[in-house]
């Protein structure tokens, strides 16, 4: 390596390290709860990298105010991407697994596949509001 | 070069998220392979902003970015909810 500079490569190949182990989670993984797990928080990690390491790199005021908005914005949006997807997944009724043999686990909170009472629910509030504004 | 390696282990990535969306059991993990291929093709052109010195690549980051978080709850909301405004 004739380049090798650390303070940018040392963050870049950490993050991409994070990145690709998010991606082999994701295809890996049996359940999509896990697969949240896998890509929300190692993604995370591994863009923080390698935005850190191209702020570095490119040393510059424009470039350093873009990636720092993309990163924040990163860190604000991806733990609420997973709770969606999990609160859609778990409302429309997908059981997370339990243990090694396939089995599915118990159903905790009794809301398991619910989704029709919480679009009534939706629904109905939608109505009240419109119904107050009038 | 580092970033070659570090492009060349994004794109690896890319290509592991696009099985799992072409796979995907069901449609919550459709939705969560596309968002998670929004977040890579972010990291992939910051990675591209580094090698080519180009600072319109990062605007294009960042809209890419916005783009995949109000599809995803876009998605998700319509998934739950059976629709996605009014």
């Amino acid at each position: 390596m004739s380049d090798f500079s650390p303070l940018r490569d040392i963050p870049i190949l950490i993050g991409a390290f994070f990145v690709l182990t998010a991606a082999i989670g994701l295809v890996r993984f049996p359940d999509l709860y896990t697969r949240l797990h896998a890509s929300s928080k190692l993604v995370t990690l591994g863009s923080a990298g390698i935005f850190l390491g191209a702020a570095l790199e490119l040393t510059d005021a424009a470039a350093f105010t873009r990636l720092a908005a993309v990163l924040l914005f990163h860190f604000l949006t991806t733990p609420l991407t997973a709770y969606l997807i999990a609160q859609a997944a778990y409302l429309r009724g997908l059981p997370p697994l339990l243990g090694g043999g396939g089995r599915r686990g118990i159903d905790e909170w009794g809301a398991l596949g619910q989704a029709e009472q919480v679009a009534q629910a939706d629904r109905d509030a939608q109505r009240a509001m419109t119904a107050e504004g009038e | 070069m580092i970033i070659n390696l570090a492009l060349g282990i994004v794109t690896l990535s890319v290509l592991l998220v696009t099985v799992r969306v072409l796979r995907g059991p069901s449609w919550g993990d459709r939705i969560m392979a596309f968002d998670f291929l929004s977040v890579n093709l972010v990291v992939l052109f910051a990675l591209i902003a580094v090698k080519t010195r180009l600072i319109v690549v990062l605007d294009a980051a960042l809209v890419l970015s916005l783009l995949g978080f109000l599809s995803t709850v876009a998605l998700t909301r319509y998934l739950l909810l059976g629709r996605v405004m009014k």
